[in-house]
């Protein structure tokens, strides 16, 4: 152990995404019927990871169902059916203890003092344990419901994030840690000196301040950001305290995760302070010829159509049915909804020239996912932790519930074993077993004591 | 006590209490108000009191004494929990009791609305209720700023109360006893039917069993069973569906609070239970008279519009007990505390006959606005029930597990569903 390159432990998220990530999970013979809306399951499920020591949580949002076509919506479940998460999470606060609990909310169809509020609550509510995964929304399905016919250009969504993050981490700020006094004897509820206005006038937002909670038992509930375009990589240095990325390789996870720990250098950030958690999908086996068996059978459940249109959405919508589906992938106009996926899939279809049926199976049928031992699943953790390519590991799902036992009874262990992984938590809140601190409030005067 | 009957009881949750200094009395807990522990004890009490529901009050500003602007006072409960995650948060720890947070119409979206309510439905297994309320006045639109507001002339100040509309809830505001009429008010309550109005759309966007989940064919959704709600009104446009399939009540109870015409009319067209504030029994049963002749006039859904009576009550044995706790708050509070709602000072066995003569005034029962917690919602629980009980005027227990039919509310059918 002694011998490893790097100190320290990784940090686990659990994506849950039921009934699994891949996009023909509810097919599989293990899926629970309505998954995606069956509340005990969801619980039973975060219950798991717990018992695992998992780090938080992570449960994502859309407000909208994507536009693309009904034969294809209608064989999927992921855009389908999900919960709003927060509410979802303040019940799941109830059936937990530790674990933390980390929601999507999109700062392109909210209000940051609503938002404000809802996090506040919900770190309140479960005493520390809340996460903040701040989107900018994604699809035109979601821009319609919002009074908007298209989607909110790139830069414009960029910017307003960029504001409303700070309109939101100042709104936690509106009352002193100390502010509440509640001397029944007195009568001062409060001390008026320790409430602070924002009266914030900027581009996009204008907001005044306070936010009528008291500041959050975290501080701050702590912020996840995954954009990885150039400026979703500005905001998530800035802003993020943990940061969901994709890599298809050692190499270009090392290179953004030094590029990130500077960037956070630049901003006058500890780069300790920013965790860097690539996601991780895997099918284990005891075995890795049992392993690859799982990892077959789940892929026989695809329909080919389902795979063009998945595709077809991480280009960025752009219709591919007048292409030859063994041809070669056309030249894309830069899309507005993520462009670091539609140039990462780009990329590989050049690189290794693949046909739009190939590239439309690779993307739906890999993603990334390690199928292997738990032993194959600890080295390739490893090899990324020593190497500095993560903090941790975002991890993936393919079908729920079976790949989160598998990776909780096999992987977990194996990580202990080597002294990777924790044996117990080291603190209730989020932000303590993430090892961050407790940021203190922008109007403190004195630093706040060091809290590991 | 005999005759009446009071089909229906509920309780208005707000902070320590309803009365400003509530949170000075002895068995206060301000210090609770922002942990699950304080609110998960108060939602059990009610719910061993075996009440229909109770709400949980919310707003998007600090709490001020003056109705339109913050005040300088630091006495008083300031701050509060998201009314919707604090539901969803006792969900898990109690079994029947409906649970009815406020979310406020005027400066938030539909579709986050009705998802959040869509999932606090599915959390507490058809527990879900919404009071909506409506935001008038400068104080939370000072928060906000991408929507255009009604009426946002700030400081729409024409003598009218910021709380007379429908969900807008009295307590530390002061209540002058005029209600809205002015062409912004009017505003206010037409953007919040129409958000109502594709609440309710989102709810019904997914027929009940769009999910198919046929393994052999491949199909997870019928998609003919998933339907644009294509609302396109003055305030809002929303095509659908919604991301969350039909809530297990198909549609959690819609309340609102009403003091005036144009809010009854709302509540008549758009709303399951309506809460309205007489001042006594006669005047319930005008104010009964007229909420039904709207229904009648306007009314599209099947089952009757529930009207409950708003009372803020302060219980005690004895009534020089209950008038001397009153007096010493109000003392400590530096003004006499009254409230849109009529303020019943006395014991639950009192409290108990005036609920069981205004009865009779067409109400479907009433929401007690306890002035001081736990006090007086332990007196509830433990006192006015048991009276009623023995009465027969009060269930003795749960016969249902959904606050729809608590309520005596149907299923309702989906609007989108072919028959």
């Amino acid at each position: 152990m002694s011998t490893r390159a790097r100190a320290g432990q990784v940090h686990l998220n659990a994506f849950l995404k039921p009934p699994g990530e891949y996009l023909a999970a509810w097919r599989h013979p293990e899926a629970v019927a309505g998954a995606g809306v069956d509340v005990r399951h969801i619980a039973s499920m975060v219950q798991r990871a717990e018992a695992a020591l998992f780090d938080a949580i992570f449960l994502a949002d859309l407000v909208g169902v994507p536009l693309v076509s009904q034969d294809v919506l209608s064989r999927v479940s992921v855009v389908n059916d999900s919960f709003e998460p927060t509410t979802l999470l303040a019940a799941l606060s109830t059936l937990t203890t530790h674990i933390g609990l980390i929601a999507t909310a999109s700062t392109t169809y909210n209000e940051p003092y609503h938002l404000a509020g809802a996090f506040a609550s919900l770190d309140h509510l479960s005493h520390g344990r809340a996460g903040w995964n701040l989107v900018t929304s994604l699809n035109d399905g979601e821009a319609q419901n919002f009074g908007l016919d298209a989607h909110v250009e790139h830069s414009a969504r960029y910017e307003r994030a960029e504001e409303f993050f700070d309109v939101v981490c100042g709104l936690w700020d509106s009352f002193d840690d100390d502010a509440f006094l509640r001397d029944q004897a007195s009568g001062a509820y409060f001390d008026p000196d320790r409430v602070h206005r924002l009266d914030h006038v900027g581009r996009h937002l204008r907001v005044a301040g306070p936010l009528n909670a008291a500041r959050p038992p975290q501080g701050r509930p702590v912020i996840v950001q995954a954009g990885s375009s150039e400026a979703g990589r500005q905001l998530a240095s800035r802003a993020a305290d943990v940061i969901f990325t994709h890599h298809p390789d050692l190499g270009s996870a090392q290179e953004f995760y030094r590029d990130m720990k500077d960037r956070a250098e630049r901003f006058g950030r500890d780069p300790g302070h920013l965790k860097i958690l690539p996601a991780l999908s895997t099918i284990v086996g005891a075995t890795r010829y049992e392993a690859e068996d799982k990892a077959d059978r789940l892929r026989g459940l695809l329909h080919p159509a389902v795979a063009l249109s998945h595709l077809s959405y991480w280009l960025g919508g752009y219709d591919l049915s007048g292409h030859p589906l063994d041809g070669p992938l056309p030249e894309l106009p830069l899309t507005n909804q993520s462009q670091s996926a539609q140039r990462r899939i780009y990329d590989m279809a050049r690189r290794e020239e693949l046909t739009i049926r190939q590239l439309a199976q690779r993307i739906t049928d890999d993603a990334g996912t390690i199928v292997g031992t738990p032993v194959d699943i600890a080295d390739h953790i490893e090899a990324w932790f020593t190497g500095y390519a993560a903090d941790g590991f975002n991890v993936i799902f393919p079908y729920l519930p079976g790949t989160l036992d598998d990776f909780a009874t096999g992987v977990v262990p194996e990580l202990q074993r080597r002294g990777l992984f924790r044996t117990a938590y080291e603190s209730r809140t989020l932000r303590g077993n993430l090892g961050l601190p407790r940021p203190q409030s922008r109007w403190a005067t004195v630093p706040a004591p060091l809290t590991r | 006590m005999s005759g009446g009957h009071v089909p229906h009881l509920a309780v208005a949750l707000d902070g320590a209490g309803w009365h400003p200094a509530a949170w000075r009395e002895p068995d206060a807990r301000p210090e609770g108000l922002f942990g699950a522990r304080y609110w998960a004890d108060l939602v059990l009490e009610a719910e061993s009191g075996l009440l229909d529901f109770v709400t949980i009050d919310d707003r998007l500003a600090l709490q001020s004494s003056l109705p339109y602007a913050p005040d300088n006072r630091v006495d008083q409960v300031r701050g509060r929990l998201d009314a919707v995650l604090v539901a969803a948060r006792v969900a898990p720890l109690t079994s029947h009791i409906g649970l009815v947070p406020v979310a406020t119409v005027t400066h938030t979206e539909p579709f986050h609305i009705s998802k959040a309510l869509a999932t606090l439905d599915y959390v507490s297994s058809g527990r879900a209720g919404w009071q909506a309320r409506v935001s008038r006045g400068s104080l939370e639109a000072a928060h906000f700023g991408r929507r255009a507001i009604p009426g946002t002339s700030h400081g729409t100040s024409h003598g009218t109360s910021p709380d007379a509309t429908p969900g807008a809830s009295p307590g530390a505001s002061p209540d002058n006893g005029q209600y809205p009429g002015s062409v912004q008010d009017l505003a206010l309550l037409d953007e919040a039917a129409d958000f109502i109005e594709v609440v309710r759309r989102l709810w019904d966007s997914w027929e009940d069993h769009a999910e198919i989940r046929d393994v052999a064919t491949g199909r997870f959704v019928d998609r003919a069973k998933l339907h644009y709600i294509d609302f396109e009104g003055r305030w809002f446009k929303v095509k659908g569906p919604s991301i969350t399939p039909r809530p297990p009540q198909g549609q959690p109870v819609v309340t609102a609070l009403a003091h005036a015409t144009a809010a009854y009319r709302l509540a008549a067209r758009g709303t399951d239970l309506v809460y309205v504030t007489p001042l006594d029994a006669e005047h319930a049963r005008r104010i009964t008279g007229e909420v039904r002749q709207l229904e009648a006039e306007l009314r599209t859904m099947s089952d009757p519009i529930r009207i409950l009576a708003d009372l803020v009550v302060f219980l005690d044995d004895d009534g020089p007990s209950a008038k001397a706790r009153k007096a010493h708050l109000d003392a400590l509070d530096g003004t006499e505390y009254t409230s849109d709602a009529a303020v019943f000072v006395g014991t639950p066995s009192q409290l108990a006959e005036r609920l069981l003569a205004w009865s009779d005034a067409g109400l479907d029962g009433f929401r007690l606005r306890p002035g001081a917690l736990p006090h007086d919602l332990v007196a509830i629980t433990r006192g006015l029930v048991p009276l009623l009980q023995s009465a027969g005027a009060f269930r003795r227990g749960y016969g249902s597990t959904t606050l729809r039919a608590h309520l005596g509310l149907g299923r309702p059918a989906n609007r989108y569903a072919s028959v």
